[in-house]
């Protein structure tokens, strides 16, 4: 990695504003982990999945397997719902009327089981990654 | 009414466990019971303005709030229970001595306790404001108010009620071993929550993963069984923990455990000292004089 590289993810990373969190700590991992955290993510392929009547649109989605990926999860419901998986080690409380990114992956070949954990009879999902 | 009570139970569990870890913990200091209970009360308001707040959290640090929020959280608390071990290595003996010789509470500790108040209230928070969340929408999309009169205060007293079991469990160990027990059990919850913060930082693209899936033992324990969770929560057990998050759980367990017995080997030094100045004062005070 250059160090142009480095010296920008640090720029970008001290520029951030982190509001009340606990600037101590999270400084502390911030500079061991600076080097290796800088990623590329321009590039990065998107999916989307959609919340509506508590069900998540579509059910089952192909994703590429061995790539990171951004999964746009929009809810359209009244009610706050939470995208999670326990294998893809995911969880993410999406509210009404918005959208929530969460980065995934690179994923093995295989299919991955995600929910609503508010609204588990219907919220049921698989991701496909080939 | 069961899909309710499940969830409040699920979220409930792993704040009941953590605050049964700490109230063994602090077995013996006075006024503990008001810690506790303070500590869950300001937990509830906090989930209560966490939930309010939640879209604001959301869209902060271009739309990774949620992921840092949860992972300060828990690193405060992996802190703060640092902090109360390593204390606990230099005045647990003491504390010991204080309650083999009267039943009576113990005066010391309380700053030691306030920290573990932040504890409990932290853990209430952050499963708090999901319970809150839920309980929002399923109002707003109009379920049976009697599914919800039923279904929370059972999901709830299921939780407690696990909490309860484990602290008495806890309770049958000898007071000899008693603090030791707590001590290492307060460890490894600091080090699974140190490891839920990395998943936190690693959904949030700030970590790297060093390895997806370290193992998948999912078929043996799964995290969404209840023992699983229940291991997830006392030590922090992953189906398939990414490389950074057992990175995490090693560097915390090895860090507290290093401080522990720094502070209690200072802690004998001091002692041995101060008893040998007892026992030879003049000796002591010639070789003062020489030096």
């Amino acid at each position: 990695m250059s160090d142009a590289l480095i010296t920008h993810a640090i720029k970008k990373a001290t520029h951030r504003s982190l509001g009340h969190v606990s600037k101590i700590s999270l400084l502390a991992l911030l500079i061991a982990i600076l080097p290796l955290a800088a990623a590329a993510d321009a590039e990065m392929p998107e999916f989307a999945l959609t919340i509506h009547n508590h069900r998540f649109e579509p059910t089952t989605l192909k994703v590429p397997a061995n790539t990171k990926f951004k999964l746009q999860v929009t809810n359209k419901d009244t009610t706050p719902s939470e995208f999670e998986s326990y294998e893809l080690n995911r969880e993410k409380v999406v509210l009404p009327d918005s959208t929530v990114t969460v980065l995934i992956g690179p994923l093995d070949k295989g299919t991955y089981k995600f929910f609503d954990d508010f609204h588990q009879d219907t919220g049921q999902g698989v991701l496909i990654a080939e | 009414m069961l899909a309710i009570a499940l969830l409040v139970f699920r979220e409930v569990l792993e704040a009941s466990l953590i605050v049964t870890v700490v109230a063994a913990s602090t077995r013996g200091v006075a006024r503990r019971g008001s810690f506790i209970g303070g500590g869950i009360a300001l937990g509830m308001i906090g989930a209560i303005v966490v939930a309010i707040f939640a879209g604001v959290i959301n869209e902060a640090v271009g739309g990774l709030g949620q992921e840092l929020f949860n992972a300060s959280v828990l690193l405060a608390a992996v802190v703060m229970i640092g902090w109360h071990v390593v204390w606990m290595s230099s005045h647990g003996k003491e504390m010991l001595r204080h309650m083999q010789q009267v039943t009576a509470s113990v005066k010391t500790g309380s700053s030691s306790v306030a920290v573990l108040l932040a504890v409990i209230a932290l853990a209430v928070l952050r499963e708090g404001s999901e319970i809150v969340l839920f309980l929002y929408g399923m109002t707003a999309s109009g379920a049976d108010r009697m599914d919800l009169l039923a279904g929370v205060p059972l999901g709830l007293a299921g939780g407690a009620a696990v909490g309860f079991a484990l602290y008495f469990g806890l309770l049958q160990i000898p007071l000899h071993y008693f603090f030791n027990a707590t001590n290492w059990m307060l460890v490894l919850l600091a080090a699974g929550l140190s490891s839920t913060a990395a998943g936190f930082l690693i959904q949030a693209d700030w970590l790297p993963t060093w390895g997806n899936q370290l193992w998948n033992t999912s078929w043996l324990v799964s995290n969404n069984s209840l023992f699983g969770q229940a291991l997830h929560v006392l030590v922090g057990y992953e189906a398939r923990p990414a490389g950074m998050q057992l990175v995490f759980w090693l560097v915390t367990t090895t860090m507290l455990f290093t401080g522990m017995r720094l502070m209690a080997a200072r802690q004998t030094a001091l002692r041995v000292r101060a008893e040998a100045q007892q026992a030879e004062p003049t000796r002591n005070a010639a070789s003062t004089n020489t030096v």
